[in-house]
């Protein structure tokens, strides 16, 4: 599982979009980019959920 | 099938009291969890059915740029399949075998998916209709869902929505100059109106499922969504002067349906048996078991291309 986060214009900080289900990062690539395509983002980074450390609960 | 929902009800009603959102499935109660896969199910099986329903008329588009926006519809719905399946994914659903080994009677989206879009007119029609009713549903479900995941995901879901309901609009304009055109749109309405008032489901003297209003599952009743949907429905058509069989009470505040409701409906001719007078719901229940005309296709067009990449792979 990966966690999209992207930002439509340069001032404005990444933020979580969404996420994607995928076996491999190509593939997990594919997936964010073509799922994800409301806007014309200016950056879009995916993080593997299992390397989120948790710092507080919610 | 899903992993254990440790918390009570008391405890899940309790966290909502105290304005927190759930946001997995070690929040939930049984009957939460049970419920919200319920939910989602129905949402995500409606968004990916609309895929191939809509390409199929998709491919009688007027010409190369409608069917580009088409398409881009489509990939909307299935961006929206997604959100719901791998929300369902996250509470334990295997969701691999929901969607390529489910029988296809037993997918949860609604009847009037089951009735082919023929033609360009059809598919448009279908954005002011179908997806102003998904709209309605969604943008409930955004105000009132108690949980977190699904409701930061409808966002995204709510603003492509609107995109498609536009989308139906604007070449409901354009065609409604002619008057051929204006003939197919009022034979298209004719049919797909009475078939999304049915959508929204059983009446609310006769709906069971509580549980979706404490938990926040839903924040309209049945009726109050299909009222929502009239009122911005009705109007478009009648603006553009075409009629349907509902009008706006003013004195009473609500729109009342004209035809017989529920009633008999022959999907292979695409027509409403008004002239039989109401059915009882548990008729229309029926019919909706038996699923319609495009159910198996539709389906096995999703299927399909996975069963064939297994029988490669074990040749
Ligand atoms: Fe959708
Ligand atoms: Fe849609």
């Amino acid at each position: 599982m990966w966690e999209v986060f992207a930002r439509r214009k340069f001032e404005e900080p990444l933020h979580h979009v969404g996420t994607v289900a995928a076996d491999d990062e190509r593939l997990a690539q594919v997936y964010a980019r073509t799922i994800f395509n409301e806007f014309s983002w200016v950056e879009m980074v995916i993080f593997r959920r299992d390397s989120a450390v948790r710092i507080m609960e919610s | 099938m899903a992993v254990a929902a440790p918390a009570t009800d008391a405890d899940v009603l309790e966290r909502i009291r105290s304005g927190k959102l759930i946001e997995h499935v070690g929040q939930m109660s049984p009957s939460y969890l049970e419920g919200m896969i319920r939910i989602l199910t129905v949402s995500a099986d409606t968004e990916l059915i609309s895929a191939p329903a809509y390409y199929n008329a998709a491919q009688a588009a007027p010409h190369l740029n409608a069917f580009g926006s088409a398409t881009a519809i489509i990939q909307d719905e299935l961006g929206h399949a997604h959100i719901a399946y791998r929300l369902m994914r996250d509470l334990g659903v295997d969701t691999e075998q929901l969607i390529y080994e489910r029988p296809a009677a037993r997918f949860k989206y609604p009847y009037a998916f089951d009735v082919p879009l023929d033609s360009w007119v059809e598919l448009v029609m279908a954005n002011a209709f179908y997806d102003r009713a998904g709209f309605c549903l969604l943008g409930d479900i955004y105000q009132t869902t108690t949980f977190g995941p699904w409701k930061r995901a409808l966002v995204k879901v709510d603003k492509e929505e609107t995109f498609h309901l536009r989308h139906g609009e604007n070449w409901m304009k354009k065609i409604a100059q002619s008057a051929e055109g204006r003939d197919e749109i009022q034979r298209a309405i004719d049919w797909m109106f009475v078939l999304t008032l049915e959508w929204f489901g059983l009446p609310d003297d006769l709906k069971r499922h509580s549980e979706q209003l404490d938990f926040g599952f839903k924040g309209q009743s049945n009726d109050q969504l299909r009222q929502t949907w009239m009122s911005t429905a009705v109007p478009l058509v009648e603006s553009l002067g075409f009629h349907v069989p509902a009008h706006d009470d003013a004195a009473a505040g609500r729109y009342v349906i004209d035809c017989p409701f529920p009633a008999e409906f022959d999907a292979e001719n695409k027509r409403w048996l008004f002239e039989e007078g109401p059915i009882s719901w548990d008729r229309v229940l029926e019919r909706w078991k038996q699923r319609g005309p495009m159910n198996a296709q539709y389906v096995d067009t999703i299927q399909r291309g996975k069963q064939g990449l297994e029988r490669l792979a074990d040749a």
